[in-house]
């Protein structure tokens, strides 16, 4: 009871790291140690959390040890300095804690694939703003009833939508007839009647199926518009608020294949300068428009034509503003408004029942991202994987997809998944290796580094040997 | 203010102490005497109130820290008072102030009787008392803490509204974890002691009640005589060492747990209790050696004595009213300083002379360089502006206490020494003092007035002031007053 517990240290009691922090520290079983170097900020007498406060600097070698760094499972370091972060974590790396998780915001600093990261120590660096815009370009490219699951750091995603929406495309039809592995997607799971079924080949659908698809973003979208399901014309979306987050924006509708026009107001020029040259190095300044002004302003909004807008998003630093002027967008017709709220607590705006569309909170996306963390460790009991997510799990609990990562060698590495006696009820679904996305045919092998998603049907998964069956 | 959350923080209370009296009463089945009745009445009465407060259903469950105090300072009195009653049931006291007055010193762990004779209780009341010690002696609020599962973050404040010393804190991140370790190694010191006691030859149900008194660093004995009664070098020596352990933090004992022996052996307070035991042993000793025919026989009631006062234990073996000047002034300075904090003992604890020592020694230096940087600390840890402050504070609320005590206790006309020492040994949690109130005497001489200004004492003096003059603040009672 006592010694059972998982440890995990926060370095950085901000927004972000207070959010994480009273996350963990109320599920049972994680001991919670904050590291400040603001005495200050442990009196709160308004919501305290249960966890040890220790002042100082996470990266001095004597406060991260009483902190206790040489027997921690996790330390997540989410200071506002990223190079501070970064030290804390290789620190409290060498020092004996387990894995470690650093907020990096600086665009400049963000790489292409992880290995770098690994090879300093870091498990995990998470992005809050880059976080945020992924959320939002969640929301823009799908209608508000699918529901999203993201695997892989958001690299592959996992949609639900229903059958009778687009009914002339699957009713009646087998599962062979519709889907191939050159459409990049793989039809994961089916629930009929409240029962969740792994679909194969000769799998016949019927009107009130509602389908999940697995793939990579652009994939999907590619596969949505073939069925008909999203326009093929344009999007026109309006961003108030040129910073971090509308750049990863940007970057990720583009990769996403979500065709649209962005107008983007900013009132600084020179973030608008700053933000007009980072899209033009990186290509992606030809769908896009930075008009310096301010997006409060109701003349500029109606001269650039807010009524004709498909979406809207709000993203200025003062939430108060965000709030006014989503509520405008909303009154002018556009269908969807995304509203960031940073500082002002969820709670209130919600019971304020403004009737605003989504509120994102880039604090509790990213604080939810390092919960889903441990609570992969936590579920972790076999050697050979290092984080496992449990994202889905139908109604009554028997079908769920599960993300491993390959860190050990295992006896089926090399064989192709054919020759593998897998269980019943088993389905490899994506295996994310490098900056590949693999939908896994008979010949694909299974390799060290790889992150596999898992579907799986009345299976307890705790370690990747378990999908094979025994003999 | 929450009224409703501290309602019924106050009922959940209630009810562990209905449930809390269920051991009394399976030994007054066991033993006989009678008085089970008194205690069935006091379960069910205790329990229905317990009930009747816990159904209250609050809005809100963070305990702001002004909740946290007033729900300790109110569930202390309100626990002595229902504990109080299989007291009165019993009919073994004179009146019900009596009653009150015995269960406030129990629970306190002050082990102050009004009672001329504890031999012919019946035992199921004797072993309430002495288990009032126990329970009393790590606190009523952690062992609710350790107990309900409905237990948050915000119960913080009540661990800091309870504990003892400067800066109570967590030994672990969780609170109800923390509140579990510190009773698990209390049960287990407990358990060790009455092993011990009974190895030593005292009969089961007294290694019981002293086992008990001793852990709580309270008093009750089972003997008029206290554990002089039993006249056994064994059980004397065994109590000595306890007292003086149930005296230190018992975080420190965790660190033993922990392996982490080093930061045990170098902790500043436990040094110094060290120290100040030593010298206070050896001092005595040779005071008396005189009066007791050798040094050898002075050492055994010196140590026994000394270990006794600066736990706050109270309990005798000789009569150290009859002792000289210098001793006598030697354990006084004693009572009112008390053990470690974080101990089941009173005083001011020796912590906070530490820290005042070291602010007069960087004021000193200030004198010599006027803008000289410097600032306590212990334990290689820095001790904030605030803490030095909160700790002068307590000096003076100590004080203030002592001297408005004392002119209301004198109103009774006993002599200084008594007046003044049954407000120091109310104050600190001991029990016996000077005068009258020596070891060999007790409280029934005061009068009903100066009993009920003493029980505030120890109660105020356990909760170390604070939880019991938030009580004092109009807008805890009326409703939406600013002060």
């Amino acid at each position: 009871m006592v010694f059972s517990a998982m440890k995990v240290i926060i370095v950085g009691c901000g927004k972000i790291g207070y959010t994480i922090a009273k996350a963990l520290a109320e599920k049972k079983g994680i001991y919670v140690t904050v590291v400040d170097k603001n005495p200050d900020i442990f009196e709160s007498d308004v919501e305290p959390i249960d966890a040890i406060f220790i002042h100082g600097n996470g990266a001095n070698e004597k406060t991260l040890i009483e902190a206790g760094a040489k027997d921690a499972d996790l330390i997540v370091s989410t200071t506002d300095a990223d190079e501070l972060n970064v030290l804390c974590c290789i620190m409290a790396e060498r020092l004996g804690t387990k894995h470690s998780i650093a907020r990096v915001r600086n665009p400049e600093y963000m790489l292409e694939y992880n290995e770098l990261w690994k090879d300093l120590g870091i498990d995990v660096v998470i992005n809050p703003e880059r976080q945020t815009a992924r959320e939002i370009s969640k929301i823009l490219r799908y209608p508000a009833a699918d529901e999203v699951d993201t695997f892989v750091g958001g690299r592959i995603e996992m949609v639900s939508f229903k059958v009778s929406e687009t009914p002339g495309y699957f009713v009646g039809k087998k599962v062979s007839e519709l889907f191939d592995r050159t459409m990049g997607i793989l039809l994961a799971i089916v629930e009929r009647e409240n029962s969740a079924l792994i679909p194969y080949g000769d799998f016949v659908f019927e009107k009130s199926d509602t389908v999940r698809i697995l793939g990579r973003p652009y994939h999907i979208m590619k596969f949505l518009t073939h069925i008909k399901r999203r326009p093929k014309k344009e999007q026109q979306v309006m961003v108030i608020g040129g910073g971090r987050i509308t750049h990863y924006l940007v970057e990720l509708l583009n990769r996403h294949m979500m065709k649209a026009q962005i107008k983007i107001f900013e009132k600084d020029r020179e973030k608008c300068e700053a933000l007009f040259q980072t899209l033009s190095l990186a290509g992606l300044d030809n769908n896009c428009l930075i008009i310096h002004g301010d997006g409060t302003n109701e003349e500029l909004l109606i001269a650039e034509e807010i009524n004709r807008m498909d979406a809207f998003v709000a993203l200025t630093d003062k939430d108060e503003e965000n709030a006014i002027i989503s509520l405008y967008a909303l009154q002018t017709g556009v269908k969807k408004v995304v509203t960031k709220v940073n500082h002002i607590h969820l709670s209130m705006i919600s019971n304020l029942g403004l009737g605003l569309g989504s509120i994102i909170t880039p604090k509790n996306i990213t604080a939810n991202t390092v919960v889903r963390y441990v609570e992969g460790l936590t579920g972790v009991i076999g050697s050979n994987i290092k984080l496992m997510h449990r994202i889905f799990s139908s109604k009554d609990g028997n079908v769920e997809a599960i993300e491993f990562q390959v860190n050990k060698k295992a006896k089926y590495f090399g064989r192709p998944i054919r020759d593998l006696n897998l269980k019943k009820g088993i389905l490899i679904g994506c295996i994310s290796r490098g900056s590949d996305v693999i939908i896994p045919s008979g010949d694909t092998e299974i390799q060290l580094g790889d992150s596999v998603i898992i579907i799986t049907k009345n299976n307890d998964i705790r370690d990747l040997d378990d999908i094979i069956a025994a003999k | 203010m929450n009224r409703r959350l501290i309602f019924k923080s106050i009922g959940s209370i209630l009810r562990i102490e209905a449930l809390l009296m269920l051991f009394p009463l399976v030994v007054s089945l066991i033993y006989g005497g009678g008085d089970y009745w008194a205690f069935l009445w006091s379960i069910l009465i205790t329990f229905a109130a317990g009930m009747l407060l816990a159904s209250i259903k609050p809005k809100n469950r963070n305990f702001r820290t002004r909740d946290a105090f007033v729900v300790a300072g109110l569930s202390w009195f309100l626990f002595s008072l229902f504990g109080a009653l299989p007291f009165l049931f019993s009919g073994c006291f004179n009146s019900f102030i009596d009653c009150v007055f015995e269960a406030v010193s129990g629970f306190t762990t002050t082990g102050a009787s009004v009672l001329t004779s504890v031999e012919g209780l019946p035992k199921g009341i004797l072993f309430w008392r002495s288990f009032s010690h126990w329970v009393g002696g790590m606190g009523i609020l952690m062992f609710m803490m350790a107990a309900l599962p409905s237990i948050n973050a915000s119960s913080v404040n009540l661990l800091r509204a309870e504990s003892t010393g400067p800066s109570p804190d967590k030994i672990v991140p969780k609170i109800r974890q923390t509140a579990r370790i510190l009773y698990m190694i209390y049960i287990a010191l407990t358990v060790l002691l009455i092993v011990f006691l009974i190895i030593s030859g005292l009969p089961v149900y007294d290694s019981l009640i002293n086992a008990f008194s001793t852990a709580g660093t309270g008093g009750f004995s089972s003997l008029n005589a206290s554990i002089g009664g039993y006249n056994s070098l064994a059980a004397e020596i065994v109590i000595t060492i306890f007292m003086f352990l149930f005296g230190v933090n018992f975080s420190l004992y965790f660190l033993i747990f922990d392996r982490k022996f080093s930061r045990f052996i170098r902790d500043a307070e436990l040094k110094v209790y060290f120290g100040v035991v030593a010298a206070a042993i050896i001092i005595i000793a040779i005071n008396i050696s005189g009066l007791y025919g050798g040094f050898a026989n002075a050492l055994r009631h010196s140590s026994f004595q000394v270990s006794s006062i600066i736990s706050t234990t109270g309990y005798a073996t000789a009569d150290f009213n009859l002792w000289p000047t210098l001793s006598k002034v030697i354990l006084v300075f004693l009572m009112a300083s008390g053990c470690c904090a974080g101990s089941t003992g009173g005083g001011i604890k020796l912590i906070r002379f530490i820290i005042l020592f070291k602010a007069v020694k960087i004021e000193l230096g200030k004198i010599f360089h006027p803008g000289r940087i410097d600032a306590v600390s212990i334990n290689g840890k820095r001790i904030s502006r605030d803490i030095v402050s909160r700790t002068a504070l307590f000096f003076f609320v100590y004080f203030a206490f002592f001297i408005l005590s004392v002119i209301l206790v004198s109103i009774d006309g006993h002599d200084i020494v008594t007046s003044t020492t049954s407000v120091i040994a109310s104050l600190s949690n001991i029990g016996p003092g000077l005068g009258t109130i020596g070891p060999a005497g007790n409280y029934s001489a005061f009068s009903p007035f100066s009993k009920i200004v003493l029980s505030f004492c120890m109660i105020a003096g356990r909760l170390e002031f604070f939880p019991v003059l938030v009580l004092f603040v109009p807008s805890v009672w009326k409703k939406g007053l600013i002060k």
